[in-house]
């Protein structure tokens, strides 16, 4: 089963992205800040990791940079998902090593064909489910 | 809505637009055309149905036409297709035809817009040297051919299906909305075209989309419009329908590649 690291200081957002990714067989850990989610992977890295931007003690941005840094730590698929969408900000945050970038509001459909584009799931062209990839 | 004006609408759409209405679709045609009526200033819907019979003005029938098709449609979807072009298909054919100096694709139905400039970023990220790139993209909607000319979509547009990367390469942010830059429009034309006239233009296409625009025709016009496309596609180029098509049933010029679904090329021997 592969493993969803969510990162956002809002709990019904957590609980909202982790619904939407379990329905698509992933499993998930939650984190309310950057600095949880550093701690997290500095002990396991995730499969895919779901990164808000604003978060006190350590913002997205600066959590980006740090996992990536970690040995193996460009292995997880980093999408942020966050409030600002400034065109700056997404390439800012593109360049520091995200691989996708979600502007919220969101929903189940923008999540599947992120998961798919990434490679995280796929579907099984024969039966329609989706599935690891 | 009388069985009359039912049979009326559906006679009225088949022979504008090759659109056909089954019996269940009743409640289709009232909710979709009220708010024509009411654009054109009918004091009742049933007196819309006076002025088709007597003397329909060709605007009235563009509008109802386009208040019965369906615009819904999003960036690089299905998301397994667009993988397999993407990936796979296109770079192989790309390399195949080399030295070959222009490359046609036709978006049959193509709404407002996003399958053709989703076709358009894939060709653009192979850059192909030396080789001029023109898609035909066309819709019996006039508002969703509008949209598609000005390339301006809105956040959750751009987020449903479009990968960041290209995003940042290919549009730009005013405001809250994205524009599709000149880049990424200057190879493709967006026209009114309805799938009951000729292909226009003549050409041999390397790649003819026509994704989920059979749905509300009969068989006979299905088959026919299908039997039409063949003869537009160049030797080993793809054509592309939408899903539970069952093109066999229709015609036989077509034999689906099977590694990837919905897509398909001429039979060799038709």
């Amino acid at each position: 089963m592969k493993l969803c690291l969510v990162v956002d200081d809002s709990h019904v957002v957590r609980q909202v992205l982790c619904r939407i990714l379990e329905e698509f067989g992933l499993k998930c850990q939650e984190a309310e800040n950057g600095l949880r989610a550093y701690e997290f992977c500095q002990k396991t890295l995730p499969d895919i990791i779901f990164l808000d931007w604003n978060m006190p003690i350590m913002n997205g941005l600066e959590c980006v940079e740090k996992i990536r840094d970690l040995e193996n730590g460009t292995s997880p698929i980093i999408v942020f998902c966050t409030t600002e969408n400034d065109l700056a900000l997404i390439s800012r945050g593109m360049k520091a090593g995200a691989n996708e970038y979600i502007m919220k509001p969101f929903d189940s459909q923008v999540i599947r064909t992120k998961l798919i584009q990434t490679g995280i799931i796929s579907k099984n062209l024969k039966t329609g489910f989706y599935h690891e990839g | 809505m009388k069985v009359r004006d039912f049979d009326f609408y559906r006679a009225f759409l088949r022979r504008h637009s090759g659109l056909y209405l089954n019996s269940t679709q009743a409640y289709l045609l009232s909710s979709k055309l009220t708010p024509v009526s009411k654009k054109w200033g009918f004091e009742k819907f049933d007196d819309m149905i006076i002025e088709l019979k007597s003397f329909p003005r060709e605007d009235l029938i563009f509008d109802i036409i386009e208040a019965m098709s369906d615009p819904q449609t999003s960036f690089f979807s299905p998301a397994p297709l667009f993988q397999a072009l993407q990936n796979d298909l296109i770079p192989a054919y790309l390399r195949q035809h080399k030295s070959q100096k222009k490359l046609n694709i036709r978006c049959l139905g193509c709404s407002t817009g996003q399958e053709a400039y989703s076709l358009n970023m894939i060709l653009l990220e192979n850059k192909m040297r030396g080789c001029k790139v023109k898609i035909y993209a066309s819709d019996i909607s006039n508002s969703a051919i509008e949209k598609a000319s000005k390339g301006i979509y809105t956040q959750s547009e751009v987020q449903d299906g479009l990968p960041t990367h290209l995003l940042m390469t290919y549009f730009e942010q005013h405001e809250n909305l994205w524009f599709a830059k000149p880049a990424l429009k200057k190879d493709i034309t967006f026209y009114y075209s309805n799938l009951m006239d000729k292909i226009t233009p003549p050409e041999q296409y390397d790649i003819i989309f026509c994704r989920n625009i059979f749905e509300n025709f009969d068989y006979n016009a299905k088959a026919d419009i299908l039997d039409h496309l063949a003869t537009f596609i160049s030797s080993d180029g793809y054509i592309i329908f939408g899903s539970d098509e069952n093109i066999s049933d229709y015609s036989d010029k077509y034999s689906a590649i099977g590694t990837v679904p919905d897509v398909y090329q001429l039979s060799l021997d038709k």
